[in-house]
């Protein structure tokens, strides 16, 4: 067998398992929602690959082989215990039950939805498919630190820190071990980008469920989930190599089962109002391992449970009593169990961090009205009235995204596209005004909203947390739809002609990112898939990372000194091969100096580049190659070290 | 759920119509070529006369 039919057959096995336990989880902990049990199956099944990727990444086995083997295990122990085989027979039964509804409700669609579904589905699958499949990673903060610890865990095989100047390794990264899971089997970033893609479809899920729960039909949902499956900001980041879709995708889904519970009190058993709350606790935990900035997005998610009423709270406390007590003990130690796995993911890295280095938010401090809570300089979240209107004139400033294009790090813009500004926004006049439930929904996300606005660092990138936003135009929309039934045919048609147009702009701009030229694709295309790499599409790259991919040689290893939030990523290669060290470059030593102390850590070649590394650090290696000949320049921002 | 199907008077309709028209109109400015850029790039790789025709 090649080495490539091995590692596929290895991911193949860690995919089976990850399915198999997670869908004996979300079987214990159904919701009495399809849908919702369908994004607790898609949210266990991401717990799982973390949990799973974790524990092994801090043993030192992120590793091909450590992955299957343990898989294979975890199948064989499903399989050979009794209550677990039986719940696996149930797989068939359930996907032909689902297939069944599944095809009840698009049988029952007028026939132009049907026909927009079905070609949306297939060309959203194509761009996706496309776009992994032809282009590296390329977002900025994924060069970065993201896929920096990616490409280190996968390089060493442990979950470690390690010595860079890239201080924000140590956020929260739960995304990051999902994130490995995606590049360890095959030993490269080919699908890298596919780790985002579970996320997106939690969020879509999440917003179908939402519409379904605050009345819309299931026509009006579909255009409420194809509205907002399409809005730039959301797509382009689907696959954009960054957590910010999964936060959105969490934060959809905890809205949406908290909606699903309250609204559906009255005839949810206990085990269910009981499951649902377990799932959200588990949900909340995932997110709260993947990035700090949950907790901006708490304070809506409160008012959506306390708007439910007093009454309607007291029976919630009441019926889960129940459901705990109903609990045999192997459910208990199951939920125990899962509970703790769930602390894990949520605490791990906050709690490391806080031992390490006094602070659970380092590199981020945390300042509330002044008072410093964690102070870490420039880099401290305050959260202050200050910041809230610094953030709203920077909104009002890019609503209608008039002032750029519309691209992964969304400059300037919002990204919320041609649905939301287009119908989106009457709609939610109109359900304001209208729609009672729509302005509960409405009141917690735009709680939310103002809370991020009153703590992030304004700046012209962070509209990326707010991705999730869309859903309140797309769910008024929905509402706004099945009103029309008086408005004639033509009237009606109208707006769905309006739907299939900003629909198809907004996947029209998606297309290549609003930022990839077709030289860049054809740059790519041109190369076989194992060759394409994050250091030759020059997009935000300088050419300095192209020539250390020439200059320097297998096996060599390659010192470099970037600043805070230069690109290291590019360096290790897809393949992950190049060995890294950080080689500050210290303008007080001589030239041989700095190359005895690049020799004395391993460093056979340095590496600076512009707009990445200091002036000082670029001009003192400059220089240091026309003094001395043990810095031989080799290219730009590439040296060799001799002797 | 079931949906609520009562419509909505004449003149909310017609203002929701007015108003969206305007959004798209006032988002398309800005928007509307930045959105098809690259599809005009697709679309003149694979007929290279359509610049000239387009001027």
């Amino acid at each position: 067998m090649n080495e490539l039919a091995l590692r596929l057959a290895l991911w193949l096995i860690s995919a089976l398992f990850v399915l198999a336990l997670a869908f004996i989880i979300a079987r214990q902990l159904r919701s009495g929602s399809m849908t919702l049990d369908l994004v607790a199956f898609a949210v266990i099944s991401l717990v799982v690959i973390t949990a799973h990727g974790l524990l092994l990444g801090l043993a030192g086995g992120t590793r091909a082989s450590t992955f299957g083997l343990s898989s294979l295990a975890g199948l064989v122990l499903l399989g050979l215990w009794p209550r677990t085989r039986a719940e696996l027979g149930q797989f068939p039964r359930l996907i032909r039950r689902g297939r069944k509804r599944t095809v009840d409700v698009y049988d029952r669609l007028p026939g132009w939805l049907r026909v927009f579904l079905l070609l949306g589905i297939s060309l959203g699958a194509i761009r996706f498919a496309f776009l992994i499949w032809a282009l590296p990673p390329f977002v900025w903060d994924a060069l970065t630190y993201h896929l920096t610890n990616v490409a280190h865990w996968i390089q060493t095989g442990r979950i470690e820190l390690f010595a860079t100047p890239i201080i924000r390794i140590y956020t929260p990264a739960n995304y990051e071990v999902l994130a490995a899971w995606f590049a360890v089997f095959l030993h490269h970033d080919a699908f890298v980008e596919a780790a985002g893609l579970p996320a997106y479809l939690i969020a879509l899920a999440a917003a179908w469920s939402i519409a379904r729960n605050l009345g819309c039909s299931p026509a009006a949902s579909f255009l409420c989930i194809a509205g907002f499956a399409t809005t730039p900001a959301l797509l382009i980041a689907a696959t954009g190599t960054k957590n910010d879709p999964h936060m959105a995708g969490y934060y959809l889904a905890v809205l949406a089962m908290l909606l699903h519970l309250l609204r559906n009190l009255h005839r949810l058993n206990a085990r269910q109002v009981l499951n649902n709350l377990m799932v959200v606790t588990l949900t909340l935990l995932l997110a709260a391992g993947t990035k700090a900035y949950l907790i901006h997005l708490l304070p809506g998610v409160a008012l959506l449970v306390l708007m439910a009423g007093r009454t309607s709270l007291r029976q919630l406390l009441q019926t889960t009593r129940s459901g705990l007590a109903q609990l045999d003990r192997t459910a208990r130690l199951g939920l125990v169990g899962l509970g703790l796995i769930g602390l894990m993911l949520g605490g791990y890295w906050n709690v490391r961090n806080w031992l390490l280095t006094g602070n659970p938010f380092y590199p981020y401090g945390v300042e509330i009205q002044g008072a410093d809570v964690f102070n870490a300089g420039d880099r401290t979240a305050q959260f202050s009235i200050q910041r809230l209107g610094a953030n709203l004139e920077l909104l009002r400033a890019r609503f209608g995204d008039s002032a750029g294009p519309l691209e992964p790090d969304l400059p300037n813009v919002t990204g919320w596209g041609w649905f939301f500004y287009g119908l989106g926004l009457t709609a939610m006049l109109w359900a304001l005004i209208r729609r009672r439930g729509f302005r509960l929904l409405f009141a917690a996300m735009t709680t939310s909203f103002l809370f991020m606005l009153f703590s992030i660092r304004p700046s012209a990138w962070n509209m990326r947390y707010l991705t999730w936003y869309p859903v309140v135009g797309a769910v008024a929309f929905g509402l706004w739809y099945d009103s029309l039934v008086s408005g004639g045919r033509w009237y009606r048609a109208t707006f769905e002609t309006l739907v299939v147009v900003t629909c198809s702009l907004n996947f029209a701009v998606t297309l290549n990112y609003g930022r990839v030229d077709t030289g860049s694709f054809a740059l790519m295309l041109e190369r076989p898939l194992w060759q394409r790499q994050a250091a030759i599409l020059k997009l935000n790259m300088p050419e300095e990372y192209e020539h250390a991919l020439v200059e320097v040689p297998d096996g060599a290893t390659l010192g470099y000194d970037v600043g805070g939030d230069g690109f290291v990523y590019p360096l290790y290669r897809a393949d992950f091969s190049q060995k890294l060290i950080y080689v500050p470059i210290e303008s007080d030593l001589t030239c041989d100096r700095l190359a005895d102390r690049a020799r004395s850590v391993g460093a056979d070649f340095l590496f600076v580049a512009r707009g990445h590394s200091s002036d000082a650090s670029v001009s003192r290696l400059e220089q240091c190659a026309r003094e001395t000949d043990r810095i031989v320049k080799r290219g730009r921002g590439v040296y060799a070290v001799q002797g | 759920m079931r949906s609520r199907a009562e419509g909505e008077p004449r003149w909310i309709q017609a203002l929701a119509l007015a108003l969206t028209l305007a959004a798209i109109a006032w988002y398309g400015q800005h928007q509307l070529s930045r959105s098809l850029q690259f599809l005009y790039q697709v679309a003149v790789l694979i007929y290279p006369g359509l610049s000239s025709l387009l001027g």
